[in-house]
């Protein structure tokens, strides 16, 4: 009996590493998440174990992969992916298809941050955070832990709070010497971390979101939507509901898997190439005085990709 | 009798090599300047495309708040000291009240001469701005004189540049129009000013990789740029650029021609700050992806800021994902 197709997607971000295997209806059979701590091949790695121990193999075969995030190019390359794309799209890609009637993606990650736009089922139109990390991830992370309690806790907390205090949004210096400040007057720390949700909610649409419409219905996707304090400060902000999917952090992974679907280019794809040796060398070219740093990836010793 | 006064005219004789900095309007005068030269028997020595080291020294002599182009410019110089006898550092500033371009490059020789000033070297000029009442061509006349040719061979030197340099451009513009018209092809628009849409470090970088999405790339300075100037005056009456009158006229006259604009720019830029706002509150119906470079090495951001921007236009011009 042949096997039914599935294809896999991975979403490798500065953070986090995510994968997801989909079928040939889109449904998702297998999926993780895990940290990439600086380390992409070694976390794709244990991805591709954990993803391995959910897939049936007697009933699907992959055909297809798809790679997405910061370090697309270098996992691409590893496993031989048919699409490697940007994570606009592929986010867009994702979401569009669990959620047909959206029109404003948010999405707030480790380090940056992005909102797309989407008209008639399609992007059009996106903005990043360039320059500056105030109000991801890594910010909230920084400042609770000065505060003494686990980013994870955050959400909960934000929610008691009656009046959360003000903190300056504008730049993440400010909003950290104004928390400080807040804190030695006085004020209590569900008011602090309520306030701190709402200065990531107002920096977010006064920086990323400046000048950029936003339509009704909202999804909002990114490590920072598992926050329900920084949710609450957007529907208050905005007055319209938003919409967290639980899949919300998969959509990258999810959208790319779509789009290997889609590509209709099928390549082999084995689990095992986690277990091959994949070792990573950075070369700096003398050629010239420029001396570009040149990253050669090989496999059991062989080079692949530079 | 006396010949002192002679030495004023003469004031460059003596160089027999002239060093010319491969920045700023080198990229749009830098053909001419070549055939100008070569015709007075003067030899050239062109600096480098920018490469890091340029680039380094030039932040190095550069106080921190001056633009990019500015400290890769410094680096050029720096890069050409004891490889010619002189650097030509023009000063051409504009043509008319609203036809000018960007305050440095009104200081430019004066920059260079002070920052330069201790390490001895000779800078050769040229000036001109809106102000002088005579046509750019005296100017050109004059410095073939200071460099000890007589005006006969300084006219015609004149006149033999402006000719290659010209028909030279016509063949770019004749190039890209058959590129414009035809109905084939993705094609985008790089907004920006020719140093930066041509310099290596940014434009480049940018050329390449939007090659690489295959798409066709067109720029402003191989449009008709007095037609493009032209078109500006009917859209806005103050804008006192003529490179941001010609990036503004070229978007307009190409509208209809491209599947999109890059509009590019260097941080920081003041003449950008103001036009590219403009640009990008008015021109409508058209996509307009703004890439502010900074002297940064990472081109991650900037390829995923390309690659999804082609994405965007292709989806929506062929009605969803998958089709």
């Amino acid at each position: 009996m042949s096997k039914a197709k599935a294809y896999i997607g991975i979403d490798i971000g500065s953070i986090s590493t995510k994968g997801v295997i989909i079928d040939e209806s889109k449904n998702i059979i297998a999926s993780s998440y895990l940290w990439t701590e600086g380390n992409p091949v070694g976390a794709v790695r244990n991805l591709l174990g954990v993803l391995k121990e959910q897939f049936d193999d007697e009933k699907y075969e992959i055909v297809s992969s798809g790679t997405t995030g910061s370090a697309r190019r270098l996992i691409g390359a590893m496993i031989g992916a048919g699409v490697v794309k940007n994570e606009i799209t592929a986010h867009a890609v994702g979401t569009t298809t669990i959620h047909p009637d959206v029109r404003t993606i948010f999405e707030i990650g480790g380090q940056d941050s992005k909102i797309i736009l989407v008209e008639n089922g399609i992007a059009v139109d996106y903005a990043m955070n360039t320059l500056c990390a105030a109000g991801t991830g890594a910010f909230l992370s920084s400042q609770a832990h000065r505060l003494g309690v686990e980013v994870e806790e955050f959400g909960e907390i934000a929610l008691k709070s009656k009046h959360p205090t003000p903190i300056a949004a504008r730049c993440t210096v400010f909003a950290e010497s104004d928390l400080v400040h807040k804190i030695q007057m006085g004020h209590s720390r569900e008011d602090i971390i309520a306030g701190l949700c709402r200065a990531v909610a107002s920096n977010y649409l006064n920086n990323v979101a400046k000048g950029k419409k936003i339509i009704s219905p909202i999804v909002f996707q990114g490590g920072v939507s598992k926050n329900q304090g920084v949710v609450k400060a957007f529907s208050d902000e905005l007055g319209v509901p938003i919409t967290v999917d639980e899949n919300g952090h998969l959509m990258g992974a999810f959208g790319s898997a779509i789009l290997a679907m889609e590509s209709r280019k099928e390549a082999p794809f084995s689990f095992d190439v986690g277990e091959m040796d994949f070792v990573t060398k950075e070369v700096t070219c003398g050629k010239c005085s420029n001396h570009c740093e040149i990253i050669c990836v090989s496999r059991d010793g062989v080079l692949i990709d530079s | 009798m006396n010949l002192d006064f002679m030495k004023e005219f003469h004031e460059y004789a003596g160089v027999k090599t002239i060093g010319i900095p491969r920045a700023l309007h080198y990229y749009r005068y830098g053909r001419m300047w070549l055939e100008f030269f070569k015709a007075l028997g003067i030899e050239c020595v062109v600096s480098e495309p920018t490469t890091k080291d340029i680039l380094s020294s030039g932040i190095n002599r550069s106080i921190d708040e001056a633009c990019y182009s500015l400290k890769v410019y410094l680096g050029h110089v720096d890069s050409l000291i004891g490889k010619c006898d002189a650097v030509f550092v023009p000063r051409i500033a504009g043509f008319k009240l609203r036809e000018k371009f960007c305050t440095r490059f009104e200081s430019l020789y004066d920059v260079v001469s002070t920052i330069f000033a201790d390490r001895g070297i000779k800078v050769v000029t040229l000036s001109h701005d809106w102000r002088s009442e005579h046509d750019i061509e005296d100017d050109y006349v004059e410095l073939g004189i200071k460099l000890g040719k007589s005006k006969k061979e300084a006219k015609k030197a004149y006149s033999q540049a402006m000719k290659a340099a010209q028909q030279a451009s016509q063949a770019e513009a004749k190039e890209q129009r058959r590129l414009a018209v035809s109905d084939d092809g993705f094609k985008l628009l790089i907004a920006a000013h020719p140093y930066i849409a041509h310099g290596p470090y940014i434009g480049g970088q940018v050329e390449s990789y939007l090659n690489n999405l295959g798409c066709k790339v067109l720029f402003v300075d191989r449009a008709n740029t007095r037609a493009a100037v032209k078109r500006s005056q009917a859209i806005v009456h103050t804008l006192p650029w003529i490179e941001s009158r010609e990036i503004l006229g070229t978007i307009d006259l190409y509208k209809n021609k491209l599947d999109g604009i890059i509009l590019m720019s260097a941080y920081p830029c003041c003449t950008d700050s103001m036009a590219n706002e403009y640009i990008l509150r008015t021109v409508k119906d058209i996509p307009i992806l703004q890439v502010t470079m900074d002297v940064q090495d990472g081109t991650a951001g900037l390829e995923t800021r390309l690659e999804s921007f082609v994405d965007i236009i292709k989806f929506r011009e062929s009605g969803g994902y998958g089709n």
